[in-house]
């Protein structure tokens, strides 16, 4: 009942907003936070339900880009299939890389992760038959479904949101079923997880591969509405701020992704025309309230009850001792 | 046998913590452990289940080798356990502790969650009541969705009794299910232990430090020192060996 009536709600503000939105640069502003809306449900999945870190999420979100502008431009594709095999080929990018990993510790993921996108830089710099460098794909074709051609700011509005509810949706299903609940805990007490069951290497693996083909997902949604795909798109601190949207915006819950999304891009996008000092200053500023949230909001503003996992509360822990203030988490 | 450990050692570095070790419990029994701090109890059970590798022999389940077995697929052939400190989800409420027991029943792929299927939500329903039942029948219906670190600590170990049961496991091992309690305490949970032991049938290996609750308790009692098996016999003839004796309360202690 409560889902029934959230998706009319839904449906019908994806068919207003474009109608009533006059300004185009609004509707750019909410575009391209709504791009973000995947990738910080992404890294939530990663990091909120199932404990751990990815540094590289920005890498991920160009794999996906690339493939969708590639398989367009380069072999014709359609746009919808290119859609999914953007999240395909991304999903499977990070299982490849999570599996040897997650057999030995995740702790390892999260540098790797690190070593993975600036690696991801590289190659997308310098396989210039394939991604001409930085040049970068001009002219990457618009979206197009069953030959409808998505042209203005207010059809690319109806797309991304669509697919950024969609996101939510079957992110918010996943976290409610037996796999979301296996993600918890893993997150909460490995130990435990393997007594009552859970693969656990499996289960980091899904979290994994899931948070992965999120962000190839809105990687085509990039390259598909502002018709450029650069490598300097998909720097390691796009990674960084993804992370801070997914952490800021709520640990563990969905609404909160959507809103580090809005925050953190929507924001700095919507206060650039009159004076653009959030945009430029907006890593320093959104680190800093990433600090306060560990001293005093670990599992971020909308984040669900006791979802930092240990890495963040070990950290909230520490600086609170620091400051001299009384620790929130009694560490096991 | 069930579940048997056959000559099992384990070594940490130079320290032997399990010396060939044979043991093993029978559908139905209650198998009760006891020894001094440090006689490797914890360690056989950390072996049984598969979180720790044998140095040397192996444990079988229903007269096979779980060697090389993973922890969660030796759960899955029906091992349980609770712990010594307990591992609950503290930021779930007890329902959700107990559904996690459940784990090892349900559809965990994430394309079949995600597409409709016939029949999901009722199954989702029967595992919830499932739970519920559960949470009434160690005494906690009144605690029914609130969130585990809510309960006492006395609840917290009926609760991680509840989760353990809806694993529906052919064996449960509980470490030390009244560590930390008063006797009054201890004797109601034990009491629970028994009475849930007579209504299902259940198969437990009870690590126990309280000799008389044990003796009360247990079909057999196994006593381990310094990681070997000092006696494996009745609760009566275990209480009055001398080796018992000897290792619980020093040499002097033994009648002459």
């Amino acid at each position: 009942m409560r889902g029934a009536l959230l998706f009319l709600l839904a449906v019908g503000a994806v068919a207003a907003v474009p109608h009533a939105v006059s300004s185009r640069y609004w509707l750019h502003v909410a575009n391209l936070s709504l791009i973000y809306v995947p990738l910080a449900i992404g890294a939530n999945v990663i990091t909120g339900y199932c404990g751990m870190v990815s540094m590289g999420q920005a890498a991920f979100f160009g794999i996906g880009a690339y493939t969708s502008a590639l398989l367009t431009m380069r072999l014709g594709v359609p746009w919808p299939v290119a859609f999914v095999a953007a999240g395909l080929m991304a999903g499977a990018a990070g299982a490849v890389l999570a599996l040897p990993c997650l057999r030995v510790r995740s702790d390892f993921l999260s540098l790797i992760t690190i070593a993975f996108n600036q690696l991801f830089l590289v190659v997308a710099n310098a396989w210039l038959s394939l991604t001409r460098g930085p040049m970068g794909l001009p002219q990457v074709p618009r979206m197009e479904i069953l030959g409808w051609t998505v042209r203005t700011e207010g059809q690319i509005f109806t797309v991304v949101a669509t697919v950024a509810i969609l996101c939510a949706w079957a992110t918010t299903r996943l976290a409610a079923s037996p796999v979301g609940r296996s993600w918890e805990m893993i997150r909460d007490d490995e130990v435990a997880a393997r007594a009552l069951g859970v693969n656990v290497v499996r289960g980091k693996l899904a979290a994994f591969a899931v948070g992965c083909t999120l962000a190839g997902l809105a990687g085509s949604l990039l390259a598909h509405s502002l018709r450029l795909v650069v490598p300097d798109a998909f720097l390691l601190d796009e990674s960084l701020l993804i992370m801070q949207m997914a952490i800021l915006g709520g640990l563990a819950s969905v609404p909160g992704s959507v809103l580090g999304a809005f925050l953190m891009v929507g924001l700095p996008e919507a206060l650039r025309s009159s004076d653009p000092w959030l945009l430029t200053y907006r890593p320093g500023i959104f680190g800093a309230l990433l600090v306060a949230a560990m001293i005093w909001r670990p599992q971020g503003l909308l984040g669900a009850r006791r979802a930092a996992p240990p890495f963040l509360r070990g950290a909230s822990d520490a600086l609170r001792r620091t400051l001299r203030l009384s620790p929130r988490h009694s560490t096991p | 046998m069930i579940l048997e450990a056959r000559a099992v050692s384990k070594r940490f570095g130079g320290v032997s913590a399990l010396d060939r070790v044979s043991l093993g419990v029978r559908e139905g029994e209650v198998l009760g452990i006891m020894g001094p701090n440090g006689s490797g109890k914890t360690t056989l059970f950390n072996v049984l289940t598969g979180l720790l590798r044998p140095s040397a022999g192996e444990v079988l389940i229903d007269g096979r080798s779980a060697r090389g077995q993973p922890p969660h697929r030796i759960a899955r052939m029906g091992i349980a356990r609770t712990f010594q400190n307990l591992r609950l989800f503290p930021g779930m409420t007890t329902t959700e502790n107990v559904l996690c027991g459940a784990h090892g029943r349900e559809d965990v792929s994430v394309l079949g969650n995600l597409l409709p299927r016939p029949g999901r939500a009722a199954s989702a329903a029967a595992e919830r009541r499932r739970a519920e039942d559960l949470l009434r029948e160690v005494g906690l219906g009144d605690r029914i969705d609130v969130y585990a670190s809510a309960l006492s600590y006395g609840q917290t170990k009926r609760l991680e009794l509840a989760r353990a049961l809806n694993m529906q496991p052919r064996v449960l091992l509980l470490d030390e299910p009244t560590a930390g309690m008063n006797d009054a305490q201890a004797a109601v949970l034990l009491g629970l232990v028994r009475r849930l032991q007579r209504a299902r049938g259940l198969t437990l290996v009870v690590i126990e430090h309280n000799v008389p609750a044990l003796i009360w308790l247990a079909d057999r009692i196994a006593v381990l020192d310094s990681g070997e098996v000092l006696v494996d016999t009745t609760p009566d003839a275990a209480a009055s060996d001398p080796r018992v004796i000897e290792a619980y309360l020093g040499r002097d202690a033994v009648p002459a």
